[in-house]
Order: structure tokens, then C-alpha cells, then sequence
């Protein structure tokens, strides 16, 4: 046996790899003069891991770290969607960017932040335990009652609540820059879901594909265990013991950090859901299942804590679960982070925290954080205001509706609005200085250079205190502090903490590999995911059926169209049928013309609007729309594909942009090869489905959506078409064995004799033919009932009904009949078979929908 | 005064729910000022799967409860029985200039003080805004005793304000009521809460009842009273006093309280998030009447 030939490269050209850092490149990047660089010690020698490093990259061929990169980031590419850590507004679109060259953090460095990241975290836990208990901190007035009071993030309701194991603060992140005298400081907590763990995570398997020697040089604490740690700890807040159900709360497919919530749900090994999933009955929570209703213990959140429950918190809030607190009151449910944590998102603490420290721990701070100062007291509001061009307003909570802003950067009449602002009440601001951040070499578009870094460190609360992610999201960040606010790039890195020693532990990548397509697929599937698979199928399907009417369509129009010139015009009897067909499927407008007979003019016309509902990008009512469509389904949901399912869908539209940024339009052999790179990845998404998906709810109900539409287009195409007997029929009947692709079956039965008995037969009738309208409805009714066999119920559902009575008429009929022609030139029988499908396939898609995913029904909230 | 309460409210939906989330503030709060409730209770149907009773942040008996079963109509009917005495009259000249009360606010950490602290600040109904202050100054010129300052703007709201019923729902922002000067009972109470503190002193909202008294000559009306709100102030040296803007006098024996917060957000009488319902009706009837003392 040979072995397979080495990564196939694929059909794009690989990027030319840019030139090399030099050798010894760390005499080439230098930090500016005042701050501090990661890549030496106090003195300008080398650190330890950085000379490695350098030694490491002058060993290897000049192109070594371009070639590795770029096969990397090729790869990540295609698993990947958005890349985009939580901080960024939710319509930026731009991805952030890798950078080849991790952060390095020497093990004497690491030692003393890990100390002072858990010091802070036990401390703030303690914080928010008092705020939300007995509140000795303001009798005492350690802190000032008015910084609890004046915050719009202290929730009353949450109030006394108990938590599971005093662990208010279960996981949480903290910023960092690293100050010129070298120590680190804090210039952000995030304390009630902090995004970017995730990310951090998949940097790491990004770095190691593509460095997989220096890693294993370096010796780099691994992180994947603190993933492990997570999981456990999130496992021991649930009130029940055994075989908890944990789900990850997302707000949806919206959030910017989506993304990240699917990939760390596979981690942790949790349903993602929103809260429309979930329902609070007998005070506890529930999943929404196909099988009904499945209890859940622990619900990791990343919706803030105020729009968690509509009826006892932010009453608008869709995004939250109706009863959520009073099953917290009942100890019925964990959350994580508690509800309420969301106070401690905003830097008011910072001023108090060393005071805090001493009081709560009777301890010095080790972590101390950039000078902070909150305006509602006198003193810091006096020092604010008379140097606010020293300082980063910041508000206390999102509601306050300022972004951070640097004074410095401010004109003398934006000072003022600002000063003024403040000043009416000043509670709701903080200022900050601004700390210049350490630099450490990048490598960008093939030059080294030494850019400004900050890090965003990851803790987890277990039985034993904290434990720290030995490493973190490292991101590249403004120089000075005029940037903020504007566009940059956006460049992340991976931190990487050096060990002393050797590093044991298994490969962080066969762990994360074992990822397979649609995980869970049984009766505990969340009733969303089961509508959203449906219309995957239903999806899938018209844009094969559309794309097989668009090349016959174009097939006949280039033939024809040169006839038509010579003759002035020809009889074309399926152009009609088949146009109805894709208006019904929303891509061309209905034809107003009437009769067969097609002008050279007329063709050109037609062959110019079709071209333009394939290709064109303005996606409404075109093909791209539907490719659209699917990839949005496959989008939300991300957490049940495979990376290849992914990919497939990924690929559908890139056929179709290619003409994008042409002048003048594809020519008809432009638009086959286009369609064919829309059918391809529709075929292999077939074969996935069928080869890969276990033969669960799911997999039925995808089936599902692809059998109505299926049986919708042949159906309607052979409704249009042969009703009324026309001039030219063999046309028709050759178009509705293509479009049904029937064609070589045909072709081996019955030669190339077209008649339409036979070709009836065929399409309609044929149970042994998998395209068949009867296949489709047989699968139907199988579906149907098989679900229903879950279930104990005596009555006949709505869509079995409706299906049987589908099925049945076209067990009985007979090709014969429906062949009959009638004085006018009709099919009165195949009409009657054909048209009550056209009403009743789209009436059982909605029984369907009503039965099974009714809850999509959003709930309404009143007060009197 | 032992007044009688009963506050009934019907929901009436035009589909079925298949279930309803509920919170209620509708039991008389035991900790209130000059008043003793001997008797609470509430009932809703149809029968709630779970119902539960707690204490809030700001000591209101709170009550949860969940409707399972499919239902058209929901009816929730609460019924107390609560002693209340007058208030201590007070003289106004006599009470400390208003400007003293931040200072005293701040330095004053006993559980006394801390609550005050806690409705000095603006909540999801009450913004404070120099529109507020602007109106709330005419009344708080500088040195002015306090309770003669409260007095005047709780008689400037009662006169420069028209009461419209239907002119204001529940979420009409209070800048609105300010521009348009009219609104219910519940603006009001915003209104005069706004304008506090946006001087920096403390004020409650406090959700009730008040007797009304029919015309002389006729029976009164079953069902004629209504869920009623007003503002309680803090004072440093008298502790907190009660006064009705709409009505333009102090609370006295006549008022129910049922529940305080920072405004009605925090406690509205009844609140439910349903699945289903499609359109829905609403009934209230609120009966508050006097019941003679029945010699042991």
C-alpha cells in the first residue's frame, strides 16, 4: 500500500509565503523608549524563553514560520466563522487575526500573577457574597453605600439568594497590561460571563499545528486541563448528584461571541440554548425537547444577569427564562456566574480594593490595579474634573450610554460636555489612568515589529479556591491612549507560561478532535434544533430542485436562442412550467407571458434575468439567498455540525461570487460550472447526511424538510406542465425527467421513447424510484409515524392525516388514468391528483411546525 | 380605622395559556408605619401549581406563582384586614433645613441610615434630571425647612397637574408627565419621587389603597376604589412621612400600604409572563371599606 499523497493543496493558491523574520531577529525588534519589552530582562538580556525562541526560528529554513502559518491559518479558516472576542460591537464584521508569535510568560512572572489573580478573586467573591448578603461591608463603611446603591447593576431581586458553595464569582477574567517598571496591572475585571477562554483555547491549537517543535522546546504549561477543571467545577454546583444536565444560556446567534459559546459548550459537554428552550415549571428548570420536557441543574450563562428573567428582572428581556429566580430561591437550579455579578463588571471597586483586601482577607493586595478613581465621591470627583486630560472616563454600566473616553484626546467644547456630564451626576463615572502597556514582537504581513500588548487571564473557582488558565488571550492594543474608540487591527495572541520542567500531559489535539457530526441526536434534542434541521432539509432540497430548473432552463434557452434569430421565434413548451416552478421558489417574479412561442428578443431577455437570479450578490429572491439560508441554518447551528458538513455549506455560494467582481456577465458555460459548484457540496451534504447521522429525531426531521420540498417540485413542475397537453410535449417530458434527474433510469427502461404514460409513471408513481412524488410521500408518512411511536396517543395527528391521505391517493391511481385526455386538451385526472398536493405538502410543513415546535411562540409579559 | 380590603383582578384571554409565571405585591406589608395587618390572605384560580411567599429587598411579602393547567381566564383575589392610626402631626417650620439631610445621609451607616441611602439614588422609573430639579427648586429654596418644602411641592403637584385617568400607562416616562402635566396617581408619586432626588434626598414609592368616601346621601359603589400610590420622605430627624400628591395631603388613617420599592417597578400588584393568551381583557375591583370594631 502507498501512503495517500501529503495534504492535497486546494483549488485557491496558497498565499505567498512573506519573507522570514531574520535570524537572531530579536536584535532586530526593539521596544519604544518608556515601556517595558517582554523580550528582556531588566538589564536588556534575552529572557530565557525568548532566546530559545529566537535560536529556535535561526535554526529553521528562512521561510519556515511563512509556510507553517499560512497552511495554518488556511485550515483554521475554514472550521472557523467569526473570530472575534467578546469586547467588539456586534456588527463588526472584521475577524481578528492570529499572530504567529506567542506571548511569553517566564514561570518566576507567572508565579506572581497567578498569586495575585487568585488573591483578586477570592476577594471580589467575598465582596460580592457581602453585597448580596448582610452587607457588613457598607454598615462598616468599608465602602460607600451610595457606590451599591447608584449602580444600576446591584439586582435587588437577587438579593439573599443562596448559591451553590458560596462560589458567587464561579469563573472570571481579568486585564492586564504590564506596566514600564515591569509588574502587571488590572485594568478591567469581568465578572459576570467573561468571553474569550474560548478563543484562547483555540489559539493554542493554532500555534501548535503550526509550531509544534518550539512548543514542545519551550516546555508550555498546557491549558486544556483548566478546560477540565471548568467542567468539573460547573458539574459540582448542580443541586442533584448524579449525571447533572448542564446547558450553556447564549442570547443567540446575534452575539458577537456566538462563536465561541458552541466550541466552549463542546468542551464542557453542554446543550447550547437560548432561553426560549428553557421553562421554569414546578419552580424548576427545564429543557424543551422532542421528548418532552428534561430537567437541567446548572446553567452556564453568557446572557447578562439583569435579562434573565422577565419577570422578576428586566422586563423586556426576551433573552431570559420566566421563573429563573424563584427556582434560584427554591435551590431547584445553579447558575453560573450568579445572578448579580454583573456589578462587579465595572472598575468601582478598583479604588476600594486594597482596603478590601486588608479587611476581608487580612491581607496586603498583591494585584494592584491601574489608579482608579469613582466620581461619586467629592474628593475623586474634584481630582477628575480638574485633570480630565490626564485620564479614561469610563462609565460604571452599560446603561450610563458613554463609551470609554480618553480626556487627553478630547477639543476643548468635547471636554466640556464631557465635565458637564459628569458633574450632573456623578456616580455614574469612573476615571483611570491611562497605563502604557509592555510591547513584544508581532509578526504582521512579514515584518517584525514590537507592538503594545495587554492579556486577558482566566480563573475558576473549585473546592480548593481558585484555579488560574496557565496562559491566556493575549491581544494586541492601542499605543497610546488617543487610539481609543478608533478602527485598528485586530491581532490576538496566545499566552504561553514556560515551565521549569518537563510538561506531562495528553496532546491537547486528540482531545479536541474527537468531534462528531451532530453529537446528540435522540429525544433529548431542544425542539429549535429539531425546526432549524427541518428547514436545513427543506432548504437543501429547493436549492437542488432550483438549481436543476435553472439548467435546464439555460440549456434550452442557449440552444434554442441561435434557432430562434434564424426562424423569429420557436416553440418552447417548458420554459413556462419551469419558470412557474422557480417563482413558486421565490427566485424569478412570476412570467407574465402566456403562450410557448419565444422570440430571439424575448430568449435574450429571459437569459439575462436568469443569470442575474443565479449570480447576483443583492441577496433577495435569488440563488444566493437560498445558499444564504442554508449557511445562516448550518450558523445557528454550529454546535451540531461537523467541520465538514461545515465546510460543504461554506462552499456553496463561493461558485456563485466568483463573477462578483466582473464587468461583463458569465456566459452560459460560466453558469453550468457555477451551478455545478452549487450541486457538488449539495451531493456531499447528502452523503454526509446519509452516511454520518444517526437515524434519530434529527436526522428525521432534516429528512423531513427534504422530502415535502422534494415532492413540492416535481409536483408542481409536472402540474405546470402536463395538465394541458402541449404542442411540443416530448420537450416537457424530457425537462421533467431532467429536472426530477430520472433521466438515465428512463433512458434504461424505455430507450428514447418519450411518451408520456411511461414518464408519469416514472416521476409520480414509482415506489422503487428514490424521486418519485410517492417516495417522498411514503418517507413522510414513515417519519411521521415513527415519531409519533415515541409518544402514547390514540388520535391521528394533523400532518399523519394529512400525509396518509397523500400517500393513499397516489397508491391507488393509476398511470393510465392520469394519462387521460380529454376533449380540451387537459389531464383531468392527473390535475385532480396533482393540485390538492400543491395546498396540502405546505399544510402538514405546518402541522409539523405547530406540533412539534410550537414553543417558538414568544411569551407575553403584563403588569397591572 | 380597621379597614376591609379585597382587590380583584381577571385576566380573560382570547386563546388558552398553557402557562402563566406570576409575581405579586398584593399582601399588606406587616412592617409599616401606623399600621397592623390582622388579617391577609390571597387566592388565585385556577389553582396554581406552586405558589410561594417570600420577603424582598425592601421587606414586601412577595408572592410567586405558577399556573400550569390551560386556562382562559386567571383571577387573583386578595383580601386583608388591617388596623391603621393616624399619623403624629408634625410642625413644619420646626424640621431641619433640607440641605442637611445628604450630609446627615452620609454619615448616618445604622440600618436606618443605609435605607435611606438606598432610595436616594434614580431606579428604572425615576431618572433624576435638571428638568426635575429645576421644578423641584421653586419649592426647596435654600434654608427652607424640610416638611414645609415637601408640603409645597406635594401641593404644586396636587394644583399645577391634572388628574386623567387613561392619560398615562404604566410606562409614560415622567419627563412626559412633566411636559404634559397630567397623568395618574402613579406619575405623581414618579413625578415627586423624581424631583427628590434629583436634590439628593431619599423617597419611596409606596403602592396602596385609600378609602374613598361616597358623596353625602349615597351608597358607596362596589368596586369604586382603586389601587392607589403615593411617596414617603425621608427625614433625618422624623424618619420617613408619607404624603399624596394627587390627593395634596399627608397620608393619614385612610391609607392602605401594601408594598414599597424605588417605584413601581419593584412593586406592582400583580405581574405575569404567560405562553399563549393572544389578546387578553383585564378586570380590577378594589373595595376598601370601614369595618366597626366588634368588642372582643
Amino acid at each position: 500500500m502507498t501512503p495517500p499523497q501529503q495534504n492535497i493543496p486546494p483549488a485557491t493558491p496558497a498565499p505567498r509565503p512573506p519573507a522570514a523574520p531574520p535570524p537572531g531577529f530579536l536584535s532586530s525588534v526593539q521596544a519604544p523608549q518608556g515601556v517595558w519589552d517582554e523580550t528582556r530582562r531588566p538589564g536588556g538580556a534575552a529572557t530565557r524563553g525568548w532566546s530559545k525562541l529566537s535560536d529556535h526560528l535561526a535554526r529553521m529554513p528562512a521561510d519556515y514560520l511563512a509556510r507553517r502559518w499560512a497552511r495554518t491559518q488556511r485550515l483554521m479558516a475554514e472550521a472557523t466563522l467569526h473570530f472575534q472576542p467578546g469586547e467588539e460591537a456586534p456588527d463588526s464584521a472584521v475577524s481578528w487575526e492570529i499572530d504567529p508569535l506567542p506571548l511569553l510568560i517566564e514561570p518566576k512572572d507567572w508565579e506572581v500573577l497567578r498569586r495575585g489573580l487568585v488573591q483578586r478573586a477570592t476577594l471580589i467573591n467575598h465582596v460580592l457574597a457581602d453585597l448580596y448578603g448582610y452587607q457588613r461591608l457598607l454598615r462598616e463603611g468599608i465602602l460607600p453605600p451610595e457606590l451599591v446603591f447608584s449602580h444600576p447593576g446591584f439586582l435587588r431581586p437577587c438579593h439573599g439568594l443562596s448559591v451553590p458553595n458560596g462560589q458567587y464569582l464561579h469563573h472570571y477574567a481579568v486585564d492586564l497590561v504590564r506596566r514600564p517598571d515591569g509588574n502587571w496591572v488590572v485594568i478591567a475585571d469581568h465578572a459576570q460571563a467573561p468571553a474569550g477562554a474560548g478563543y484562547s483555547l483555540e489559539n493554542r491549537l493554532m500555534l501548535l499545528r503550526a509550531l509544534p517543535e518550539l512548543y514542545h522546546e519551550l516546555q508550555v504549561e498546557r491549558i486544556l486541563g483548566f478546560f477540565n477543571i471548568l467542567k468539573n467545577s460547573l458539574r459540582a454546583l448542580s443541586p442533584r448528584s448524579e449525571n447533572p444536565r448542564m446547558v450553556l444560556l447564549t442570547p443567540g446567534t446575534g452575539d458577537p461571541s456566538y462563536y465561541e459559546h458552541v466550541f466552549l459548550a463542546r468542551q464542557l459537554g453542554c446543550h447550547v440554548v437560548e432561553g426560549s428552550d428553557l421553562s421554569v415549571r414546578d419552580n424548576a428548570v427545564f429543557l424543551k425537547t422532542l421528548g418532552g420536557l428534561l430537567p437541567v441543574d446548572v446553567v452556564l450563562r453568557r446572557v447578562e444577569d439583569a435579562m434573565c428573567d422577565p419577570l422578576e428582572l428586566k422586563y423586556d428581556s426576551m433573552l431570559g427564562v420566566p421563573g429563573l429566580v424563584q427556582a434560584l430561591h427554591d435551590g431547584r437550579i445553579a447558575v453560573a456566574n450568579a445572578l448579580g455579578t454583573g456589578l462587579l463588571d465595572s472598575p468601582i471597586l478598583m479604588p476600594y480594593l486594597p482596603g478590601l483586601c486588608r479587611n476581608l482577607l487580612g491581607e496586603e493586595l498583591l494585584l494592584i490595579s491601574a489608579e482608579t478613581k469613582w466620581c461619586g465621591n467629592l474628593q475623586s470627583l474634584r481630582d477628575a474634573t480638574d485633570n480630565v486630560e490626564r485620564y479614561l472616563i469610563k462609565p460604571v454600566h452599560e446603561e450610563v450610554g458613554i463609551r470609554t473616553t480618553y480626556g487627553g484626546a478630547l477639543s476643548v467644547g468635547e471636554r466640556e460636555a464631557l465635565l458637564a456630564r459628569i458633574k450632573e451626576y456623578p456616580c455614574n463615572y469612573v476615571a483611570q489612568e491611562h497605563v502604557s502597556p509592555s510591547c513584544s514582537p508581532c509578526w504582521q504581513n512579514g515584518k517584525l515589529e514590537s507592538r503594545p500588548i495587554s492579556l486577558r487571564c482566566y480563573l475558576v473557582a473549585t473546592e480548593d479556591g481558585y484555579e488560574v488558565l496557565p496562559g491566556g488571550l493575549g491581544r494586541v492594543t492601542h499605543s497610546s491612549p488617543d487610539q481609543i474608540g478608533k478602527p485598528r487591527q485586530r491581532i490576538s495572541k496566545d499566552a504561553w507560561v514556560l515551565s521549569d520542567g518537563p510538561v506531562v500531559e495528553p496532546s491537547l489535539l486528540q482531545q479536541a478532535a474527537g468531534q462528531t457530526v451532530l453529537a446528540r441526536t435522540g429525544l433529548d434534542m431542544p425542539s429549535r434544533v429539531a425546526d432549524n434541521l427541518f428547514w436545513l432539509g427543506r432548504y437543501a432540497e429547493r436549492t437542488e430542485g432550483s438549481v436543476r430548473c435553472f439548467r435546464r432552463l439555460i440549456a434550452r434557452l442557449t440552444d434554442e436562442g441561435a434557432l430562434g434569430t434564424t426562424r423569429g421565434a420557436v416553440t418552447l413548451p417548458e420554459i413556462q412550467p419551469i419558470l412557474r416552478t422557480l417563482a413558486a421558489n421565490g427566485l424569478l417574479p412570476i412570467p407574465e407571458k402566456q403562450d410557448h412561442r419565444w422570440t430571439a428578443a424575448e430568449i435574450e431577455q429571459l437569459l439575462s434575468t436568469t443569470t442575474q437570479a443565479i449570480v447576483s450578490p443583492d441577496s433577495s429572491g435569488n440563488l444566493r439567498q437560498l445558499t444564504r439560508h442554508l449557511r445562516r441554518l448550518a450558523w445557528v447551528m454550529r454546535d451540531r455540525m461537523s467541520n465538514d458538513m461545515w465546510r460543504i455549506l461554506g462552499s456553496l455560494e463561493t461558485g456563485l461570487a466568483a463573477f462578483d467582481a466582473d464587468e461583463t456577465p458569465p456566459s452560459p458555460a460560466d453558469l453550468h460550472a457555477a451551478l455545478d459548484g452549487v450541486m457538488m457540496p449539495l451531493a456531499a451534504l447528502g452523503g454526509l447526511v446519509a452516511e454520518n447521522m444517526t437515524r434519530g429525531p434529527g436526522w428525521r426531521f432534516l429528512d423531513m424538510g427534504r422530502r415535502i420540498e422534494r415532492a413540492f417540485q416535481a409536483t408542481s413542475l409536472a402540474f405546470e406542465g402536463l395538465s394541458h397537453v402541449s404542442s411540443d410535449e416530448p420537450a416537457m417530458l424530457q425537462a421533467l425527467l431532467d429536472v426530477g434527474d430520472c433521466s438515465l433510469t428512463y433512458r434504461s427502461r424505455y430507450l428514447s421513447n418519450l411518451q408520456a404514460e411511461p414518464v408519469l409513471d416514472l416521476i409520480l408513481l414509482d415506489e422503487t424510484n428514490p424521486r418519485s412524488t410517492i417516495y417522498q410521500l411514503d418517507a413522510l408518512v414513515r417519519h411521521i409515524e415513527a415519531l409519533q411511536a415515541s409518544w402514547t396517543s390514540a388520535v391521528r395527528s394533523e400532518e399523519e392525516r394529512l400525509a396518509l391521505a397523500m400517500s393513499m391517493r397516489f397508491r391507488l391511481a393509476q398511470p393510465g388514468q392520469i394519462n387521460e385526455v380529454a376533449p380540451d386538451g387537459t389531464r383531468p385526472q392527473l390535475k385532480a391528483l396533482l393540485e390538492p398536493l400543491i395546498r396540502e405538502l405546505p399544510a402538514m410543513s405546518d402541522a409539523l411546525t405547530r406540533h412539534y415546535f410550537s414553543h417558538a411562540e414568544p411569551p407575553q409579559t403584563w403588569t397591572s | 380605622m380597621l379597614l376591609e380590603v379585597r382587590h380583584r383582578t381577571v385576566y380573560n384571554y382570547a386563546e388558552l395559556v398553557s402557562t402563566c409565571h406570576n409575581q405579586a405585591h398584593l399582601l399588606p406589608r406587616n412592617h409599616a408605619p401606623r399600621q397592623h395587618v390582622r388579617e391577609r390572605s390571597i387566592t388565585v384560580t385556577p389553582t396554581p401549581a406552586v405558589i410561594n411567599h417570600r420577603l424582598d429587598f425592601y421587606g414586601n411579602t412577595v408572592t410567586f406563582f405558577t399556573v400550569q393547567q390551560a386556562h382562559h381566564d386567571l383571577e387573583v383575589v386578595a383580601q386583608s384586614l388591617v388596623e391603621v392610626t393616624p399619623s403624629k402631626p408634625h410642625v413644619p417650620g420646626e424640621t431641619y433645613p433640607w440641605e442637611t439631610t445628604g450630609a446627615f445621609m452620609r454619615s448616618d451607616l445604622s440600618p436606618r441610615g443605609l435605607e435611606a441611602c438606598e432610595f436616594a439614588f434614580p431606579s428604572p422609573n425615576v431618572p433624576v434630571h435638571r428638568d426635575l430639579l429645576s421644578y423641584a427648586k421653586k419649592s426647596f429654596p435654600p434654608g427652607r425647612p424640610m416638611l414645609q418644602a415637601v408640603l409645597d411641592l406635594n401641593h404644586r403637584i396636587f394644583t399645577e397637574f391634572k388628574y386623567l385617568p387613561q392619560s398615562t400607562t404604566v410606562s409614560t416616562p415622567i419627563l412626559e408627565v412633566l411636559s404634559t402635566r397630567r397623568g395618574v396617581c402613579q406619575d405623581f408619586a414618579h413625578l415627586m419621587i423624581g424631583c427628590l432626588r434629583s436634590l439628593g434626598l431619599s423617597a419611596r414609592y409606596v403602592s396602596g389603597y385609600l378609602m374613598t368616601v361616597p358623596p353625602p346621601g349615597q351608597k358607596r359603589l362596589q368596586g369604586a376604589d382603586a389601587s392607589h400610590a403615593w411617596v414617603s420622605v425621608y427625614f433625618p430627624d422624623l424618619g420617613w412621612l408619607d404624603f399624596d400628591p394627587t390627593n395634596d395631603i399627608v397620608v393619614t388613617d385612610k391609607h392602605v400600604t401594601l408594598a414599597w420599592g424605588r417605584d413601581y417597578n419593584d412593586v406592582s400588584p400583580l405581574r405575569g409572563v404567560v405562553l399563549g393568551g393572544g389578546t387578553h381583557t383585564i378586570g380590577v375591583a378594589v373595595d376598601v371599606v370601614p369595618r366597626e370594631e366588634t368588642p372582643a
